[in-house]
């Protein structure tokens, strides 16, 4: 790659909130001067203490939320020099998400759920698509169903089907198997790293799975808001 | 993005996430138009019930024959038209003789109302089409027994000799002043000439009827205005009768009134389940926002769905006024009619208006806010605690007044409701604090349920303010409108009272009064209630005005206290009356018209005298009482007790109306002036209003109460998510129903006594202003209204919360 920008990267990234209740010296640091680059097409894993500012890491580099300081970059765009308007649309095309707390619209039934980033982006044939992906998640007969008429690991899988339905090249997945026992971990994890290699499709996990952390090419550490790469030994 | 929109907007109804929108607009707009409809129907009635006072549409008076041309001019226009003249006139009979005031009408007399006859004098009357024919004459009751003649009789008008073919008993436009003493005769027109009895010179008055199509009507008005002279002028069905004109002005107000509630209302449950609304949908926004829509694409969504909305609800909520108007007018086809019912377009137009006016000023507001939502929302639980919009509010604030404004055309109304609200807000600021300080203090002694309950009031302290103070506004609309209601109806129930005078007798000398009152006795007649007040006509001589009004004989009176019903609106009322100078009190507006002012020294003319006046007071009276009222009131006597000549009034009943023909010979210098059928045409117009005023009433009652209702609802979810946790915890439906009772009584208790007080301002200002009424106040409303509070939202926040106690916790929790 030519670009003089890193593909996905934080630069001395700190995230500071304000304690509502007391002054500066308590101000909460989420994250404190966080710095690594991914290249295109790596799957990496963010493992941590629950409260260790993971799910806060994620969503900035996802365009979700901006950093108290630093750079961050997001398919080679500074995304800290972007207003909401272009960042917007940055995460159309290049980002899909997995939420922790799956975040299905409850007025949704499954099917519709994962249709939704299609018709954001004005895919023809999004029910079909949609039928699919559901189907690869292993739901295809509870398509009609509210998200409150679905267990916690099937409200999972529905999420993790949307995520995939939005054919990005980079997923950024919060805690993907949390709720999922492990043979339906299992198949999960398979259709994630069967994306990542026929799609070459970039994987920034978070997850407390060992089993799923090792299969990333790289994990990094989150300790406090403190960041460091775990090397194999 | 349109198709999005649609789809979303679909999902979104189907999931009933826009039921509660949806039905606050087609509430508003529902409400709107149908009161609205409503209130133009009644308008309409009083109108033709004031037509039928002056039997026409439209009439012009005159004290010159018209010009042939204007008849040609109307007929152009399709206006119909009658021709009436009245003149006084010496009518002979075989027995008698007596000056009697005739009244000569053409073919299509009249154009509104009912003329009735009969075949004696005080029967019962017969509606009948038309006038006399030319030869016939119908001689009043009164005629009729003051001639010793009956049905058949030929009798003579002048030089004319006519034939009694019927006795008239009631005409829709017999004046109801005190101008015409003399009894009554109807002739046809065209037999003027020939009777001789109107001479060049003598006092004959031409009324020319008009009736059809407003807009023909105002365009012949504008293009003879121009041509009339000074002795010419126009009438129009409310300035025929004082009395009723009163009436119906304040009806006309109160439906105004309510009117503008049903908008401030509509308003309040709009915004509430748009702040609702946005709420929940603050979680799609971030969610719609990671899938890459930009802000500017979701307020273009929102919008599109906002337009949708708003066709789907016009579309439903326009026909369904529609039937309720017609479902309401058809309960009242007997005692409210018409004369035309051509649906008007206003109204739709009204009620449309408010409804988008509504939606841009209450939901497009937080709804384009929602673009603002942070992405980053979508990764934490966000809370549903958000203070209110101050911003957004005062919109909504302004544009509910700017809506009051435009229905009620009253800066009055307008004024009156924003005190309302900003007592509501003071009152509120207030007592939140305190009571909350109260609360600490006896939480210690409180049962389990009350003490959690209390916490959750003090913890949402915020939301429990806008709470109540939208519980308060609703209340506090409905207690106003049913106070101003009350005292209406009270008003015009002393118009409805059985002895309200219905005869008034004049010409009584001095001597005479004790032996009419003994004639009255011996026929049978109730005295009961009978007052005599001495009379003087007199003219006004200085300073000469330039108003017919006041360049005629008047009816003078004097007293020494002021008469009842009547109240002193300039000046002083006389205290020493016997010794200071004559002073004088005119009826305000009289006064006005006549440009007379207080400490102006008039000058009188009685039976040749002049007299000299100070006028020392300006008296308004009510001209509904139907009392004898009089323009002018002297401090002393005008002419000598035993030239003074005396009225009274006095209320005959059905049964004893055949006993005035042989009262009337027994005392046969007393004239009578029979109201019983101008009373009677008000009593019904009052009964009809007064059904109204109720119809109405329960219409904007009904709107309350779901308004009340949505907004108990668009509290319930958080209240519903805390209950099933506490019931996964272990707590008792009996402890769960406590704490909901506890908060929900608690914000009725204090929603109730600000909406009391709140209503209390509205009324006062309303009552003093607007109705011209004395003020009261109404201690047993503050009293009352914190309980009816406490229980009206108590039973209706355990009721829409009940389904918490009854499912299990677990589908509760899932849901929300
Ligand atoms: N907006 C916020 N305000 C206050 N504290 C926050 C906010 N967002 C996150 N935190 C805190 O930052 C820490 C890290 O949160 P998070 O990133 O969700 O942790 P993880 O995902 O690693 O469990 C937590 O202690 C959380 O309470
Ligand atoms: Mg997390």
């Amino acid at each position: 790659m030519s670009h003089a920008t890193p593909f996905l990267a934080a630069q001395n990234v700190s995230q500071i909130v304000a304690n509502p209740q007391a002054t500066q010296a308590h101000d909460l640091h989420i994250l404190r001067d966080v710095n690594f680059t991914i290249e295109a097409g790596q799957s990496v894993a963010i493992v941590g203490a629950s409260g260790s500012g993971k799910t806060t890491l994620l969503g900035m580099l996802a365009g979700l939320d901006s950093p108290s300081h630093g750079q961050l970059f997001l398919a080679h765009e500074d995304l800290t020099l972007m207003d909401e308007e272009s960042r917007a649309e940055l995460r159309k095309h290049q980002v899909a998400f997995i939420f922790q707390n799956f975040q299905l619209l409850p007025s949704l039934t499954a099917l519709e759920n994962i249709m939704l980033p299609l018709e954001v982006k004005g895919t023809d044939n999004a029910n079909a698509l949609a039928g699919q992906y559901l189907n690869h998640v292993g739901l295809g007969q509870r398509g009609h169903h509210y998200p409150h008429q679905l267990s916690g690991g099937e409200q999972q899988r529905v999420a993790i089907a949307r995520a995939f339905a939005a054919q990005a090249p980079i997923l950024f997945a919060d805690e993907p198997t949390g709720n999922l026992d492990t043979q339906t971990g299992h198949h999960i994890i398979e259709l994630l790293f069967e994306l990542n290699q026929q799609h070459h499709t970039t994987l920034v996990l978070v997850t407390h799975d060992v089993q799923l952390a090792q299969r990333c090419q790289r994990r990094l550490s989150l300790t406090a808001g403190q960041l460091t790469e775990l090397v194999d030994v | 993005m349109f198709k999005l929109a649609a789809r979303l907007a679909w999902r979104d109804w189907r999931g009933g996430e826009l039921s509660l929108l949806f039905a606050a607009l087609l509430l508003a707009i529902t409400s709107v138009t149908s009161i609205s409809l409503f209130t133009h129907h009644v308008k309409q009635a009083m109108v033709s019930q004031g037509a039928d006072l002056i039997a026409a549409d439209l009439r012009l008076n005159s004290s010159q024959a018209l010009p042939e041309d204007w008849a040609v001019q109307a007929r152009n226009l399709s206006i119909q038209q009658a021709h009436v003249s009245q003149f006084q006139a010496m009518v002979f009979a075989d027995n008698g003789m007596q000056l009697a005031s005739v009244k000569a009408v053409s073919n299509h007399y009249p154009l509104r109302g009912e003329l009735s006859v009969g075949g004696a004098a005080f029967d019962q009357g017969i509606v009948i089409a038309h006038g006399p024919k030319q030869g016939d004459i119908w001689p009043d009751s009164r005629l009729l027994a003051s001639l010793n003649a009956s049905v058949n009789d030929s009798i003579n008008v002048g030089d004319l000799s006519l034939t009694i073919s019927r006795v008239l008993i009631t005409e829709p436009d017999q004046a109801s002043g005190f101008a015409s003493f003399a009894p009554r005769a109807m002739m046809h027109l065209s037999d003027i000439a020939a009777t001789h009895a109107v001479q060049t010179g003598s006092r004959i008055t031409h009324r020319w009827l008009l009736a059809g199509d407003k807009s023909a009507l105002t365009s012949l008005q504008q293009q003879i205005t121009p041509l009339l002279s000074s002795g010419q002028r126009w009438q129009s069905p409310t300035d025929g009768n004082a009395n009723m004109a009163a009436t119906l002005d304040k009806a006309e107000q109160f439906l105004l009134l309510a009117g503008s509630l049903a908008v401030v209302l509509a308003g309040v449950a709009l915004s509430l389940s748009a702040r609702r609304y946005s709420l929940r949908q603050a979680k799609h926004v971030a969610l719609l926002k990671c899938l890459g829509l930009k802000p500017k694409q979701l307020r273009l969504l929102y919008l599109s769905q906002m337009v949708l909305l708003a066709l789907f609800v016009l579309i439903i909520s326009l026909p369904l006024a529609w039937g309720l108007y017609q479902g309401l007018t058809l309960l009242m086809v007997d005692y409210i009619q018409t004369s035309s019912s051509t649906p008007a377009l206003a109204p739709f137009i009204l009620g449309a208006g408010t409804g988008v006016l509504c939606l841009l000023a209450f939901v497009l507001p937080p709804m384009l806010a929602l673009a603002k939502v942070a992405p980053a929302e979508v990764l934490r639980q966000s809370s549903n605690q958000k203070k209110a919009n101050i911003g957004h509010l005062a919109i909504g604030f302004g544009a509910v007044i700017l809506l009051v404004y435009w229905h009620s055309q009253s800066l009055l109304i307008s004024s009156a409701l924003i005190l309302g609200v900003v007592v509501i807000l003071l009152l509120l600021a207030l007592l939140t604090h305190q009571l909350i300080k109260l609360g600490n203090t006896i939480r210690p002694h409180l049962g389990q349920g009350a003490k959690i309950g209390w916490a959750n009031l003090v913890r949402r302290k915020h939301q429990n303010s806008l709470q109540v103070a939208i519980f308060g506004l609703a209340l506090m609309l409905l207690f106003s409108l049913v106070s101003v209601r009350s005292f209406l109806i009270d008003d015009w129930r002393q118009q409805l009272t059985q002895d309200t005078p219905n005869l008034f007798l004049f010409n009584i000398y001095q001597e005479q009064r004790q032996s009419l009152l003994g004639s009255m006795k011996q026929q049978g007649l109730t005295t009961e209630g009978l007052t005599f007040f001495p009379i003087a006509r007199a003219r006004l001589a200085k300073p000469k005005v330039d108003n017919p009004r006041g360049d005629r004989e008047l009816n003078l009176t004097w007293s020494k206290a002021l008469p009842a019903g009547n109240s002193i609106s300039q000046g002083r009322w006389w205290h020493n009356s016997s010794t200071a100078p004559l002073e004088v009190s005119i009826e305000a507006d009289y006064a006005k018209s006549m440009g007379l002012g207080l400490g102006q020294t008039l000058t009188f003319n009685v039976a040749g005298i002049e007299k000299n006046a100070i006028l020392s007071n300006l008296r308004k009276v009510d001209w509904s009482s139907m009392q004898p009222n009089f323009f002018f009131v002297f401090s002393q006597p005008l002419v000598e007790a035993n030239s003074a000549s005396y009225m009274a009034s006095v209320y005959i009943a059905p049964k004893d109306r055949s006993k005035l023909g042989p009262l009337l010979r027994e005392q046969p210098t007393i004239s009578m002036l029979d109201v019983d059928q101008v009373l009677q045409q008000v009593q019904r117009v009052v009964t009809q209003l007064s059904l109204a005023v109720e119809g109405i009433l329960i219409m904007v009652l009904g709107a309350g109460i779901l308004v009340l209702v949505a907004s108990i609802q668009a509290s319930i979810d958080e209240r519903r998510h805390e209950s099933a946790i506490l019931r996964t915890l272990g707590a008792s439906k009996a402890l769960i129903r406590s704490i909901l009772l506890v908060e929900y009584a608690s914000l009725g208790f204090v929603a109730g006594l600000i909406a009391g007080l709140g209503a209390e301002a509205v009324v006062a200002v309303l009552q003093n202003q607007l109705f011209q009424m004395p003020v009261q106040l109404h201690w047993p409303l503050w009293v009352l209204t914190p309980f009816i509070g406490m229980i009206l939202i108590g039973a209706c926040g355990w009721w829409f919360n009940r389904s918490v106690i009854t499912t299990p916790p677990l589908r509760t929790l899932k849901q929300t």
